[in-house]
């Protein structure tokens, strides 16, 4: 794969003056699953793709993550099975080649780095989700348990604890956590869903719990919003919720988008926008004849990136509704062009792991 | 937002306002609400609602369906509608040689309401007090306030039935006030799904009789003679509810076994309900969409579970060769499913505790027959599903009956 290593070289991941690079490392891509993965062949033929004459990213037939649901599409065996958290019941896993790990460390890191996530100064951790147990191999609480590694811990507490035999959330003692680390002479780190960061600070606000958090503190947020198109409003009133109950500054509050299916990590700017890196293309697509378009127009979310030998999963539909503009409307200085999620398509019915959050955190009834 | 003795207050005044309360009910048991003066009042107040005099409010609440909404609540408000209700719910006890029988409320109703629609908390409490209850409100989570401002208008139009209404906004999560409140009761009335139903057992008290309104599936019924009307009549159902109410139709049986006559129905109705059904949101167009495409995926990978999609520009029909009973996606997006008549009461009476409506094109005795037996409780036309019917069952039983007792004194 030498187009996927020249792409993810340092000093080609953040610039994008190697044009032809991308789609060289995705045609790599795309011939080297077709020779391996004769499942991903059939698809691919019985899609219509035409290999020979494959010179747009759009020609590329996509996989929907509902379909990688419940079945195994992947190249290569691995040591390391990624898995979704069980959107509708059923699981993805997408597996990793060990040649794959080097490479999604990099990007990792090289998304995180941008906002100076990385630090040798020890913090205290609160994670807004559930602590990691054997039982449960859901993505999101690696990547939670990812995120702690950044800069190393003091003390981790969680919102959720197991407790004979079932996950119990525990609000009063994540306060009285909250306060003794406010009264540290080392910063803290929030982690977690938004949607249990508006509960907490809801509840502060309410009991009018009024905190200033050690200097260097961050919130880190990942998964969903609470409401389809609400979005911007939410995170506003967050920001303002954040500032005022926690002493937290808006341009130290960074989010972080990543899916199962599509393992790029995007970090957000300090105008909380998702910029595209040089390794990855988005395209948004009408919700009706699923052509690309323009950018402003919102439709479903389409991602490709040749960041995987392990697993076919360069083209990916996402079930995610948002919009992309070029890089000069965000004005932070990356001119390449972002995205904003602006919500899952058929919310209403799909259950997702932050649903699911959002029901524990406002009670079953 | 709390309602007590008529009044508003915060929601920290909760467990001060709690603690008053035992005291006040004691008394107002004493001297059940008499339901003709509050008859009277919601005669007035759907007579203002008609008038236009609610509709800023309304309007605020951005119904999907405002005007038919509208109408339904005037018309299920109206005095005659409710002295109706009364008589077909609360009927004279029959005469027994011997006993004197007498009905009498269950006297404290504790309301645990769910979100899905609007008006339910508000009417849930009405429903109590025509049975001659007091009645404790918890209200929904993300409650739009509707609730306590219809009540507090029903109040200044009746201010007798002050002493026999208590709106909380207590969470669901707050366990102990919950209890403090069911203990109180003698009836609880749970709106939601089979969670709802499961915590509120476990926080009631032993003596406490429980009147559960749960998640109900409905269904459209089809023969093979239905005609251009009938498929008019079925979008327009779905169109109306968008599928959200226990009565919707979640799935379209056809009485046959025959995959090519389900492909045909498909075929025929995909337009009606496209035509009728209108622009869809980007998310369920979205998911539709994506859907569709999950299905070519399938079959190019050789998956394909017998299952057909017929994607309009806005809506989704789903032809699947089982007959299995299953919410659908809602929106727009329904199953369409052979169920030959012989198979209704062996495929759908294993479900008889969650079925409610069934709709029928045409109404034939042998067919409402089996749907009876299946376990089904309204049998309607399609354009009735979820239009209320005067003196209609709730879930096979009569709310106001549940929400009294009988007693019976030898003579």
């Amino acid at each position: 794969m030498k187009y996927r290593r020249k792409l993810f070289a340092a000093k080609t991941m953040s610039g994008r003056d190697c044009p032809g690079l991308l789609a060289a490392a995705v045609k790599e891509n795309v011939a080297y699953h077709r020779a391996h993965n004769p499942a991903y062949r059939r698809l691919l033929d019985g899609m219509g793709f035409d290999a020979a004459h494959f010179d747009r990213f759009s020609q590329l037939p996509f996989l929907t993550t509902a379909f990688l649901k419940g079945q195994d599409l992947n190249t290569k065996r691995s040591f390391y099975m990624a898995q979704s958290s069980g959107t509708s019941g059923k699981k993805s896993a997408v597996s990793y080649a060990p040649d794959d790990l080097p490479v999604l460390l990099k990007t990792a890191v090289h998304a995180m780095a941008q906002r100076g996530l990385f630090s040798p100064k020890p913090v205290n951790y609160v994670m807004l989700g559930y602590r990691y147990h054997r039982g449960n191999q859901a993505q999101t609480m690696r990547t939670a348990y990812l995120g702690t590694l950044m800069a190393p811990a003091l003390r981790k507490r969680f919102a959720l604890e197991w407790r004979d035999g079932a996950y119990q959330p525990r609000l009063e003692g994540l306060l009285e956590d909250l306060v003794k680390f406010s009264r540290s002479s080392f910063p803290c780190r929030i982690l977690g869903f938004p949607s249990y960061l508006f509960f907490l600070l809801e509840r502060m606000e309410e009991r009018q719990i009024r905190l200033t958090m050690p200097a260097g503190s961050k919130i880190l947020l990942g998964g969903g919003w609470k409401q389809f198109a609400q979005e911007e409003v939410e995170k506003a009133e967050l920001y303002r919720l954040a500032r005022e109950r926690l002493g937290i500054a808006e341009e130290d509050i960074v989010e972080i988008f990543a899916a199962v299916e599509h393992p790029v990590i995007y970090c957000d700017c300090p105008r909380h926008h998702f910029h595209v890196p040089a390794y990855a293309r988005v395209m948004i697509r009408d919700v009706h004849s699923l052509k690309p378009l323009p950018m402003g127009e919102p439709g479903l979310i389409h991602f490709v990136s040749p960041i995987l030998k392990g697993s076919p999963v360069v083209s990916i539909m996402t079930d995610d509704i948002g919009v992309l503009h070029p890089g000069s409307a965000c004005g932070c200085g990356d001119p390449a062009p972002f995205f904003t999620v602006l919500g899952r398509a058929g919310l209403s019915e799909i259950k997702t792991c932050v649903q699911g959050a959002n029901e524990y955190a406002e009670g079953q009834l | 937002m709390i309602l007590f003795d008529g009044k508003t207050y915060p929601s920290s005044e909760q467990d001060r306002l709690i603690g008053e309360l035992a005291p006040r009910l004691t008394a107002a048991r004493e001297t059940p609400p008499d339901p003709e003066p509050l008859i009277r009042a919601l005669d007035t107040l759907a007579g203002r609602i008609a008038a236009g005099e609610y509709d800023a409010l309304i309007d605020a609440l951005d119904l999907p369906d405002r005007d038919r909404m509208v109408r339904e609540a005037v018309w299920m408000l109206q005095e005659e509608q409710l002295r109706r209700k009364m008589a077909v719910e609360l009927p004279p006890l029959p005469e027994t040689p011997g006993l004197a029988k007498r009905r009498l409320p269950l006297g404290v109703l504790f309301h645990i309401a769910a979100g899905n629609l609007d008006v339910l908390p508000a009417y849930s409490v009405i429903e109590g007090l025509l049975a001659g209850n007091i009645n404790i409100l918890k209200l929904p989570g993300g409650d739009n306030g509707l609730t306590v401002r219809v009540l507090e208008e029903l109040i200044a139009l009746c201010p007798q039935i002050r002493d026999y209404l208590y709106v909380f906004d207590t969470s669901s999560r707050d366990l102990e006030a919950m209890k403090a409140l069911a203990a109180l009761a003698g009836g609880i009335v749970v709106w939601g799904g089979e969670e709802a139903v499961r915590a509120v057992r476990a926080l009631a008290p032993a003596n406490a009789r429980i009147i559960e309104w749960g998640h109900k599936l409905s269904f459209a019924y089809l023969t093979p003679s239905y005609t251009d009307a009938d498929l008019t009549a079925l979008a327009v159902h779905i169109r109306e509810t968008r599928q959200t109410l226990c009565s919707s139709a979640q799935v379209i049986y056809l009485d046959t076994a025959d995959m090519a006559e389900v492909l045909r129905f498909c075929e025929r109705f995909l337009p009606v309900l496209d035509g009728i059904y209108g622009e869809n949101d980007l998310s369920h167009n979205g998911k539709m969409t994506l859907q569709s495409y999950t299905a070519r995926l399938r079959e190019a990978a050789g998956q394909s579970d017998g299952s057909r999609l017929f994607r309009g520009r806005n809506v989704l029909l789903t032809a699947s060769p089982d007959s299995r009973l299953e919410v659908s996606d809602m929106f727009g997006s329904i199953r369409v499913k052979p169920l030959p008549r012989e198979q209704i009461v062996p495929v759908l009476a294993p479900h008889k505790s969650r079925l409610q409506t069934a709709g029928l094109a045409v109404r034939e005795e042998d067919l409402v027959r089996r749907l009876a037996l299946a376990g089904v409780t309204r049998i309607t036309s399609l354009a009735s599903m979820s239009r209320p019917l005067p003196g209609e069952n709730h879930d096979g039983t009569y709310a106001l009956a549940a929400y009294t007792r009988i007693v019976d004194v030898e003579e």
